[in-house]
């Protein structure tokens, strides 16, 4: 089973509501966090937030979770999503790009603009919660140096007793 | 090839003193599943294998209770019950019915340096599961390393008492030995001992689905905000990706992929010098293994030696 967080501002409200029922339809678990009705001019960080939540806990627990924003500015979105520990969200406009940012990292929610043709985001989600990474080490490891880095502030498996040519970045 | 009596490891039993925070990191974020508990014990299995457990905790003064290894029958658990005492091992009990979950028949012994080895036959399997896609827990226990201040005498009793084979070795650049990587059957090693400072437990391995499960499940015990002391990275011996964890009471705990499975009529064992990076991760990203980062693995001194667990 796989279970698709839905989240729309403002600016995706038609577009996200569309999208969550073709979900439905097409037999996904879908949840929805955006507003119950169009809301002019709400704000999509806590949208983001909600779904980027939801979608890290969820494959913690081993559920095949992934999140779909749908916003008026797509790119604020993702910005806004990616301050989720363990959230990894990109913008794809067509079903290669989207299949392309599972491959290379993983990604586990997609924004889309709110502008965008029904029938094509639809496809464009479809691939993105279809394609998975490759069975390719290199790609693995390099996700695992960001979320080393977002957790613990190091890159390369360094935590305790460091030596001075072994302290990689620094948080602050 | 060697006959060996010994035929799978089973499972790893640890007594720490914060069990409850163990028990609550191994079932919420390692990914096993509890399948017994009772007052001061826990019972740990992995979805994907067949052993009834594959982890023991126990609250009491931090040690390596046992570790655990299946014999094929009852034929051989006598067999090689005969011909450890013809061999002088010294016996923790004989042969007999054993009254922990799963229960079975076998016997425990102490190894060379006084750590208690279990072998039984006969137990209660359970079903294990297919791991899913992208599922971060582990599919089973894969390897037990320990650190020994006497390498190459510890390693030795493996060889000589259960038909261990050296599958790879680890030097250090003057060419001492550092490591030994050990089979019981074709898997690359199920036993790895390690020199360090004392007798002490250096790590546990447990085997993720694959490149993606390894991940996802890594990623999963950053947020839970263990420490990951090596890696990611992957083995020249071996050839397993690699990330080292420490769990709350202190011990190595690595999650792991793809650890070879030999050909054990075509096989050679390497020595492979710690100095060359290449050797100990074969991408070369996470840092060479070094004093400081062996010395984050030398774990507490083992109080177990030679001291029976109480079950």
């Amino acid at each position: 089973m796989r279970r698709i967080h839905f989240a729309a501002d403002f600016g995706g409200y038609e577009l996200g509501r569309a999208l969550e029922a073709r979900a439905q339809a097409a037999g996904h678990d879908v949840v929805w966090h955006g507003a119950e009705q169009l809301d002019p001019g709400d704000d999509y960080p806590l949208f983001a937030i909600r779904v980027g939540t939801a979608v890290v806990a969820d494959q913690d627990a081993g559920i095949d979770a992934f999140g779909v924003l749908v916003l008026d500015e797509a790119a604020a979105g993702v910005v806004a999503a990616n301050k989720v520990n363990g959230a990894r969200a990109v913008t794809a406009a067509s079903p290669r790009a989207a299949a392309n940012t599972r491959e290379v990292v993983d990604a586990n929610v997609l924004v889309l603009e709110g502008i965008a043709f029904e029938e094509n985001a639809w496809l464009t989600i479809s691939a993105f919660v279809t394609a998975s990474l490759p069975h390719v080490v290199d790609l693995g490891r390099r996700i695992l140096q960001i979320e080393e880095y977002e957790n613990s502030g190091t890159i390369e498996g360094w935590a305790i007793q460091l030596e001075p040519e072994q302290i990689a970045v620094k948080r602050e | 090839m060697t006959e060996r009596l010994v035929s799978h490891l089973r499972y790893a039993a640890l007594a720490v003193p914060n069990f409850e925070e163990e028990r609550e990191f191994f079932r919420k974020y390692w990914g096993l599943t509890e399948v017994s508990a009772e007052d001061g014990l826990s019972y740990l299995a992995a979805e994907g294998s067949t052993e009834p457990f594959i982890l023991r905790l126990r609250a009491d003064d931090k040690r390596i209770d046992l570790v655990g290894f299946a014999v094929e029958d009852r034929d051989d658990l006598h067999a090689l019950a005969e011909k450890l005492h013809a061999e002088d091992v010294q016996f923790v009990h004989e042969p007999r019915e054993l009254t922990g979950f799963g229960g079975g028949y076998g016997f425990r012994v102490f190894d060379g340096d006084g750590r208690v080895l279990e072998f039984s036959t006969g137990y209660q399997t359970r079903e294990a599961r297919k791991i899913r896609e992208r599922e971060p827990i582990p599919s089973k226990l894969s390897h037990v390393v320990f650190n020994s201040a006497n390498l190459n005498q510890s390693a030795q009793w493996y060889i000589d008492h259960l038909d261990f084979s050296i599958s790879d070795s680890l030097t250090r650049p003057d060419g001492t030995d550092m490591m030994h990587f050990m089979r019981c059957n074709a898997t690359h090693h199920s036993v790895a001992i390690a020199m360090g400072p004392h007798h002490s437990l250096h790590h546990l391995s447990f085997e993720m689905r694959g490149i993606e499960e390894w991940m996802r499940g890594s990623g999963k015990i950053l947020r839970s905000g263990a420490r990951m002391i090596w890696g990611p990275g992957r083995h020249n011996a071996g050839d397993n990706t690699f990330a080292y964890f420490l769990d709350p009471a202190g011990n190595t705990i690595e999650y792991t992929t793809e650890l070879a499975v030999l050909d054990e009529d075509t096989w050679s064992p390497h020595r492979l010098n710690i100095s060359d990076v290449s050797n100990q991760d074969q991408w070369g990203t996470a840092q060479a293994m070094s004093e400081i980062i062996a010395r984050e693995s030398f774990n507490d001194i083992d109080k177990g030696l030679f001291v029976a667990p109480p079950v």
